[in-house]
């Protein structure tokens, strides 16, 4: 009994408060692990205060479910919910009782749901949220009558009453304790449903074996057979006698097809009776909704909507970049100090190397991208709680719809802005595949934050110091906002072209509910962003940390030590004849320069015979005529572990500091006559458009399923990016920008 | 044939008679709380039109609008 443990899923529609309320039962503490089947989708965790339930018994484990309005799952969000609650084979780990939170301020549509999740006939508690904000504008509901309506235990489970936790816990063990739930249905007709019983009592029998779920509870069976449409082999033969009864019963609809007609009599038939017996119990005032209408009648206006989004977007970037930035540098800062002592604590050789270069560059290159990934996402959950997010949705649904997607994809976008992994992850919430697809397929061109140093040191290197364009606009802010224009026009343009070629459809149908406005809780937004964060630092920072170690080793091996060798005699003798301390200045200026280019031709000598040295003057030939020479092209394949490693790259390569502050790295690079504004924009415009993080095409792996889509991001975004910044850089070359 | 919600201006109230011709979304739309008989009311028209049902605000694209008749 005492490891035992009692599995309840936490469900109910989206915004109903089920992530509040499980986040106040398990004080967040939230258990890494996968449930059977699904990855990372559903959070678990247990129930925090054992208190409240009664000696001996089992330790609580809750689901918390992504939100869903029907059983019948339209969007693969909903579907991980489905399947977890229909699941019912042996031996797995189903949620054995169910706690429904159902909003009641919106009680009627939140109903729906509620009373498929009552017919599948495990042991339930209904648990009603913002009854606060009922209270505050003057309704009431009949808790007890719903009670008894229900057939289940009901409870006001609303999010700021210390007592919710042991009002949902006795109720709990009341609804465990319960002989087996009445089967209910709702067909209003008695024959109609003697006989759809009698059917679903044989398919009960033919699945009992397969499904636990189907134990005779014909809710599950309609749900999940009728109005999913799914068939099990066992369930086949019974099918033809579903549509001979469909085709018996409901025949109303000339030109309808039966089994639809069946499907949408279900529906009526639960809101019918959602209408009757339960209405009648909820007296909330006409004048309830007037606050969030309020804020509405500003936040969806057609002039002043679209400039307060503008303003939020502005806002949301700001505190991205400026927050972020000192962090950023810390990090940065943390971690060379860490290295170099590293580095210097412990004996020369491949092991120094491996740790300094590979393991602890790697750690940093994912640590640094934790504090923008933090601050969006904090944003993010903060407007997603108050309900602006929906808003957002509804307003960008006009431009999205002009490239054939719809609001939708408006949040995985905006995600990507940081990093496309999680935004990719969060495209579950669209419908149809196919939009999916296109969402997940441009999310990469969205200028996420490794891309930033990179822009940052050829931008500062090439155009900070140019004459403002008409004495205010400094050229670099402007070629920064050029480039994350560029990056976002071109999802666009790639998401149209995608829709109009491999990923057709219609424009998809936008159905999105808005919810009212609230104030989200300090601490909610605070989980999600710690789950985000060690979510990215899982399945990105594996990926990136194993291509960093990958990429050293390609930098490193196969060694060339009598070149080493050879070049090291040739230092150590420069370094005898170092004029003296008092020397003219000329002079010492002199030996320093022979030694800073000894010491890189002792870098490419080394380089040039590794395996990257190989590749990167193996694919050379291509990216000539972008104006890349062959440093770049080793530090393009040294960014595929990431793409900010460039910069530490081309300092390693021009033989000085491997920070983008430094001004030692952008003196060399001015200083190479090979590089002019009209290569650095040539190689902003590849950055911009370039597939360069392994890390992505998994998450698109992991996203459809299929290495058919990563494998075309990875040759659209090539070819973009090659024919992008030709045509970048020969603009730049006509323009005269490839002179000095 | 009865007007659909697309053809209402903004501020009316009507009843759903009808939904037509889409339909898997047309499934979804009823799960939300489109069923007949239900009253609707249109805060904002255009694309998406802004729907009041059963105390929530659902937005809805112009050819979902459309599919739902109402009288
Ligand atoms: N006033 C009030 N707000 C609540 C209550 N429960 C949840 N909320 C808020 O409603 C919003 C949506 O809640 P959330 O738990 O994210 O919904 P979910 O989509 O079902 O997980 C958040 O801003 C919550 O803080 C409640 O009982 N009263
Ligand atoms: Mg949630």
């Amino acid at each position: 009994m005492l490891d035992q443990i009692l599995r309840v899923a936490v469900a109910g529609n989206p915004n109903a408060g089920k992530s509040t309320l499980f986040n106040t039962l398990t004080h967040g503490r939230e258990k890494t692990g996968n449930y059977p089947g699904i990855t990372t989708e559903a959070k678990r965790g247990l129930w925090h205060d054992l208190s409240l339930f009664p000696a001996g018994a089992p330790r609580v484990e809750l689901l918390d479910l992504p939100g869903a309005y029907s059983l019948h799952a339209h969007s693969p969000e909903e579907a991980v919910s489905y399947r977890v609650l229909s699941d019912g084979a042996p031996g797995s780990e189903a949620p054995q009782a169910l706690i429904v939170v159902v909003d009641v301020m919106n009680l009627e549509r939140n109903l729906f749901y509620a009373l498929q999740l009552l017919e599948l006939g495990r042991p339930t508690v209904v648990a009603l949220s913002m009854t606060d904000r009922l209270a505050a504008q003057g309704g009431t509901l009949q808790l007890q009558r719903l009670a008894e309506v229900l057939g289940v235990p009901v409870v006001d489970a609303r999010r700021d009453d210390p007592a919710t936790p042991k009002r949902l816990a006795d109720a709990l063990v009341q609804a465990m304790a319960a002989p087996g739930a009445e089967r209910r249905w709702i067909w209003p007709d008695a024959q109609v449903e003697a006989s759809f019983r009698d059917l679903a009592d044989r398919l009960a029998e033919a699945t009992a074996s397969e499904r636990r779920g189907a134990d005779g509870t014909l809710g599950w069976w309609l749900s999940s057979q009728v109005e999913a449409g799914e068939i099990s082999p066992a369930t086949a033969p019974l099918r033809a006698e579903l549509d001979a009864l469909a085709a018996r019963y409901f025949t109303g609809e000339p030109g309808v097809p039966a089994r639809d007609q069946m499907a949408r009599a279900a529906i009526e038939a639960r809101y019918a009776w959602i209408d009757r017996k339960v209405a009648p119990l909820l007296d909330l005032p006409a004048s309830a909704e007037s606050r969030s209408d309020r804020i509405d009648r500003v936040v969806t206006h057609p002039v002043a909507g679209p400039l307060l989004f503008l303003a939020t977007m502005g806002l949301l970037f700001q505190l991205m970049f400026v927050g972020a930035d000192p962090l950023i540098s810390r990090i940065e800062e943390a971690f060379g100090a860490l290295g170099r002592w590293l580095g210097g604590a412990l004996p020369q050789g491949p092991l120094n190397d491996l740790l300094v270069n590979g393991i602890v560059a790697g750690v940093g290159s994912v640590v640094v991208f934790l504090p923008q990934i933090a601050i969006l996402f904090a944003l993010l959950a903060f407007l997603d709680g108050c309900g602006y997010l929906a808003r957002a949705a509804f307003l960008m649904d006009r431009v999205m719809a002009r490239v054939g997607l719809h609001g939708k994809s408006f949040v995985p976008l905006l995600s990507s802005f940081a990093c496309a992994i999680p935004g990719i992850a969060s495209t579950r919430t669209i419908e149809r595949e196919n939009d999916r697809f296109i969402t997940i397929l441009v999310a990469p061109l969205m200028t996420c934050s490794a891309r930033l140093p990179v822009y940052a040191l050829l931008l500062a290197t090439f155009f900070s110091d140019r004459p403002a364009i008409g004495g205010v606009i400094n050229q670099a802010a402007l070629g920064l906002f050029l480039l994350y224009f560029l990056g976002t026009a071109g999802a666009l343009a790639m998401a149209w072209l995608l829709r109009k070629t491999l990923l057709p459809g219609s424009r998809p149908p936008l159905i999105l509910e808005l919810p009212p406005y609230r104030l989200p809780r300090a601490r909610d937004v605070w989980y999600e962003v710690r789950e985000r964060c060690i979510g990215f630092a899982k399945d990105a920072g594996t990926v990136i940390l194993a291509t960093t170690i990958l990429l050293w080793a390609a930098m490193t091996y196969p060694r060339a030590p009598e070149v080493e060798a050879r070049f090291d005699a040739q230092l150590s003798a420069l370094h005898d004849t170092a004029p003296a301390a008092d020397a003219p200045l000329a002079a010492v200026a002199a030996h320093r320069v022979q030694v800073l280019r000894l010491q890189q031709e002792r870098h490419h000598a080394v380089t040039e015979r590794t395996v990257a040295g190989r590749v990167g003057h193996f694919i050379l030939p291509v990216l000539r005529p972008l104006g890349f020479n062959e440093q770049i092209s080793i530090g393009l394949i040294a960014s595929l572990a990431a793409r900010e490693v460039l910069v530490s790259s081309l300092g390693v390569s021009y033989g000085v500091g491997d920070d983008e502050e430094s001004q030692g790295l952008r003196m060399a690079l001015r200083n190479d006559p090979r590089m002019n504004r009209a290569t650095a924009i040539s190689i902003l415009v590849w950055f911009v458009f370039a597939f360069q993080c392994f890390a992505t095409a998994g998450a698109v792996r992991r996203e459809t399923r299929s290495w058919k889509w990563p494998a075309l991001l990875v040759g659209y975004q090539t070819l973009l990016a090659w024919v992008a910044s030709f045509v970048a850089y020969r603009g730049a070359l006509w323009l005269g920008l490839g002179g000095p | 044939m009865h007007p659909t919600l697309a053809q209402l201006p903004a501020g009316r109230t009507a009843r759903v008679t009808d939904l037509r011709g889409c339909a898997e979304s047309c499934q979804r739309l009823m799960e939300m709380g489109f069923t007949r008989g239900t009253l609707v009311e249109v805060l904002l028209r255009g694309t998406p039109s802004l729907i009041r049902l059963r105390h929530g605000r659902v937005t809805l694209s112009a050819e979902l609008a459309q599919a739902v008749l109402v009288g």
